[in-house]
């Protein structure tokens, strides 16, 4: 049994080895298509849109493109794992290894997490590179930073399981962009607190709250800008481990019934 | 075949079939394309209306609804570009259509004006949604239906071919993110989607004139100026003068390019 299960664990660790072998290959091309996005958005958000009666500065957009980046990070990776699905199906070969699949659908999300994690890890840093003087994290808190991006990348790799397992097709990601990620996204918090969203309408609020991205983003800025502007830290991060054991149960049970595993 | 063998009005014939088969293909996708859009989009205009404000954006969801509605047209292109690409890159259905008796450079404006006619379609359907949405008019005293309608067909000339300079630009299907996050996401953003052009030259006149490189600028404003207010925005006129040399440019260098790539005569 625990020979078993070592090989296992030397099966999970090689095939994830090569999963971040392939990150690594692409990896230049990740961060600096991440740079494009988080440099111009922060130089929008910095000195353009306080100039429209804005209230926040660079360092609210800079967090929340920490969570968007940990969130939308599984998304190359989904298309390619629905388009093996939809085409080569070379999945197929990983499930004969000695490997259990329920361990190998765990693997698909930790290195989706690794994935998320490492290209939003970075943000922070470019952002201040550019920016030195302009941005100000007085309230910043490393462990609490680090956790939370951790949390959220593992939800993120997690709901990439059922992302993988509800799209059929190729097709049908456009679909799922629209109807699921970008709604998380939008009414998750990116542009706004829980806190506004209350004070307009706390029944919008509260059912905001069965959104993971609420408390990704509201972690998020708890970690980093004042915590008076968030939800508690410490609730959104057990908020982020509640919602990530239904989330996986889901995927892997999901997934396990599409490629009819065992 | 020879396209020289053929009359003008054969080819023009020709072409006029082929754009009546995409705007065939182009119904059956019609309600799904709206739907990707409108669940984009709908949701911008709610947040910029429900909690911007209290952000300290005041009125600022008719200006993302019309900056909205008349940049979705951008992203059609881009993705009929991606098509393409895949279609260059694997079946090569367009090699039929380069065999037709038809000039071959005809086949890349069939390509642009389909695109343009798909992007106008789109845009104009979103705004009736956009405005229940936003449940007021009130916002739009200065709207001229002329100006609205002349800025939406210069846009959708643009867009259509500039989707010649995108497929030009992407080589593989790898590099669609590439192209995505360094080309079309920053002409769209910096394109003056979320801001005025008044106000990006009040902090920088030298970065306002540059911008004035970037032909989504033009569009953004010229929607304004026909829909919101004239005297915030960039002169309507010049803003489609402009709008229409940016679209000869695209339409003369995307077709040189698209020749180029495919080996055409």
């Amino acid at each position: 049994m625990f020979k078993n299960l070592s090989t296992q664990c030397n099966v999970f660790y090689r095939l994830l080895q090569r999963d971040l072998k392939v990150f690594a290959q692409n990896a230049l091309d990740n961060y600096i298509n991440t740079l494009c996005w988080v440099l111009l958005c922060l130089l929008v958000y910095q000195f353009i849109m306080p100039e429209l009666g804005w209230i926040h500065k660079g360092e609210f957009l800079l967090v929340n493109c920490v969570i968007s980046k940990s969130f939308f990070g599984i998304m190359d990776n989904v298309t390619a794992a629905v388009a093996d699905l939809d085409g080569n199906k070379s999945i197929n070969y990983d499930m004969t290894l000695p490997i259990s699949h329920t361990l190998l659908f765990v693997k698909i999300a930790i290195s989706n997490t690794i994935y998320a994690f490492l290209l939003a890890l970075m943000i922070i840093p470019a952002g201040k590179l550019v920016l030195w003087n302009h941005l100000h994290f007085p309230y910043f808190c490393f462990p609490k930073f680090i956790l939370i991006i951790t949390l959220s990348s593992l939800l993120a790799g997690f709901f990439s399981l059922f992302i993988i397992a509800i799209t059929k097709t190729v097709l049908q990601i456009e679909d799922v962009w629209g109807g699921i990620i970008f709604p998380m996204f939008c009414l998750g918090g990116f542009e706004f607190t829980w806190k506004t969203m209350y004070s307009i309408s706390p029944v919008l609020a509260y059912l905001d709250l069965c959104n993971p991205l609420v408390f990704m983003f509201e972690g998020m800025r708890a970690a980093t800008l004042d915590p008076a502007l968030s939800l508690p830290f410490w609730h959104c991060a057990g908020a982020l481990i509640l919602f990530m054991i239904p989330m996986g149960y889901t995927g892997i049970y999901l997934l396990k019934k599409r490629l009819d595993a065992i | 075949m020879n396209h020289h063998n053929t009359t003008l009005s054969d080819q023009l014939f020709i072409i006029k079939e082929l754009l009546m088969r995409d705007f065939f293909i182009f119904k059956k996708i019609y309600v799904h394309k709206m739907r990707i859009a409108l669940s984009r989009i709908v949701l911008l205009i709610f947040v910029a209306n429900m909690f911007l404000p209290s952000m300290g954006l005041q009125n600022y969801a008719p200006f993302i609804l019309m900056s909205s509605a008349i940049g979705y047209g951008f992203f059609i292109a881009a993705f009929n570009a991606i098509d393409l690409v895949d279609d260059i890159t694997d079946n090569q259905s367009i090699l039929y259509e380069l065999t037709l008796p038809v000039a071959q450079w005809m086949i890349f404006v069939k390509y642009a004006i389909s695109t343009a006619l798909q992007a106008l379609v789109i845009s104009l359907s979103i705004i009736p949604c956009g405005i229940v949405v936003l449940g007021s008019v009130e916002a739009f005293a200065q709207f001229s239906l002329i100006k609205f309608m002349i800025i939406f067909i210069c846009a959708s000339l643009f867009y259509g071919s500039f989707m010649l300079i995108f497929t030009s630009c992407i080589r593989t299907m790898l590099q669609v993110e590439n192209v995505w996050l360094r080309l079309i996401f920053p002409m769209w953003y910096l394109g003056c989607f979320q801001f005025p052009w008044q106000t990006l030259y009040k902090i920088s006149p030298i970065l306002a004139y540059i911008d004035f490189l970037n032909p989504m600028t033009f569009i953004m404003e010229g929607m304004r100026s026909a829909t919101i207010d004239a005297s915030q925005s960039l002169p309507f006129t010049f803003c489609c003068s402009m709008i229409l040399l940016y679209t000869m440019i695209s339409l003369t260098i995307g077709i040189y390019w698209m020749k180029k790539r495919l080996d055409c005569l």
